[in-house]
């Protein structure tokens, strides 16, 4: 999956690259945490509709507010991530701009919002319908790394007004 | 009597339970499956060198959008071919592009790199179309786009986009 070598100098490269930005936080955190929600989005959708689903998928709202309001680190994810999983692994080669994927969050809990939303007004298959688009965009990015939210971020970038 | 009016329920129950599941689980896997099956190809697509598109807007000069001088790039153009990379803050991809482009660019002759921080430039974004990070435009020794690619670049394509465009530009000298 690792798509580039280590290189010795890729920390300070990035740190000169982002400027005035936050500190770059390994890629492989939010790779790990997407992972976790998309298992939790999973079982969500083998519940189908009723109560089991709909407080499954609002944990996972829950998880995604954490993401948004603290950044990726401040979740439940990130601290499994740093307390088990970075221990284990390498270095990163890269180091990664947290606010992709903290808007990233931002579009996982408006989804999953309006799917609570819709379930609350009377339409339980929203349930399943909100996890279903949720589990497509946790997996890709667990799976390729690919951050479908941080797609939108350049795009919306380019709509905001120039300034 | 009861129980086994009970334990005969839920025997019955049980297989209908069981089969809902199975098939969610199995909506699960397709799903999964045709998403994989959409980034596969668009990765594929994106990889490739392509010519650029020129979209005329109802509305817009139908000004030519292919050119890029020295002044846009604070950059001389190489002689050969430049190659523009387009990054962005949100962009895990664009180290190793980075990489492999500065090698080829070490490595041929005549041939530049030059990286564009979007934020910094949205005009240039906007104005050639750049929707995702990293976009890497190779320009012919006049500056203007040849073709375009975007996402993971290996040193294979990138070198096969350069011989086009050296074939390309000495096909039009012929002319």
């Amino acid at each position: 999956m690792s798509d580039s070598p280590n290189t010795p100098n890729a920390n300070a490269r990035s740190a000169d690259a982002t400027g005035g930005a936050p500190a770059g936080i390994d890629p492989r955190g939010p790779r790990f945490g997407a992972a976790v929600t998309a298992a939790l989005l999973a079982i969500t959708l083998l519940l189908g509709t009723g109560p089991g689903a709909t407080t499954l998928l609002t944990v996972v709202g829950l998880l995604f507010i954490l993401g948004v309001t603290r950044g990726l680190q401040g979740t439940v994810q990130g601290l499994a991530f740093r307390t088990w999983v970075r221990p284990r692994l390498a270095p990163p080669s890269e180091l990664e701009d947290p606010r992709p994927p903290r808007f990233a969050q931002l579009v996982g809990l408006l989804v999953v919002g309006a799917g609570l939303v819709f379930a609350a007004l009377g339409f339980p298959a929203a349930v399943p319908i909100a996890a279903a688009v949720a589990l497509v965009a946790a997996f890709l990015n667990a799976a390729f790394g690919l951050c479908l939210g941080c797609e939108l971020y350049l795009l919306l970038r380019r709509w905001a007004p120039q300034h | 009597m009861h129980t086994n009016a009970v334990t005969g329920g839920l025997t019955s129950l049980a297989p209908a339970a069981g089969s809902g599941v199975a098939i969610r689980a199995a909506l699960i896997v397709v799903l999964l499956a045709a998403a994989s099956g959409a980034w596969w190809v668009s990765t594929r697509r994106a990889a490739r060198f392509r010519p650029p598109q020129r979209h005329v807007l109802p509305g817009r000069p139908a000004a030519p959008v292919g050119d890029l001088t020295s002044k846009d790039l604070s950059h001389e153009l190489g002689a050969r071919a430049t190659f523009v990379q387009f990054s962005s803050l949100t962009c895990a991809t664009c180290p190793q592009v980075r990489r492999v482009l500065t090698e080829l660019a070490a490595t041929e002759p005549g041939v530049v790199r030059v990286d564009i921080q979007s934020e910094d430039h949205m005009d240039l974004v906007r104005q050639f179309s750049v929707y995702r990070t990293p976009t890497v435009l190779l320009l012919d020794p006049d500056g203007v786009v040849h073709s375009r690619t975007s996402g993971p670049l290996t040193p294979a394509r990138a070198l096969a986009a350069l011989a086009q465009l050296s074939h390309a530009t000495t096909r039009s000298i012929d002319v």
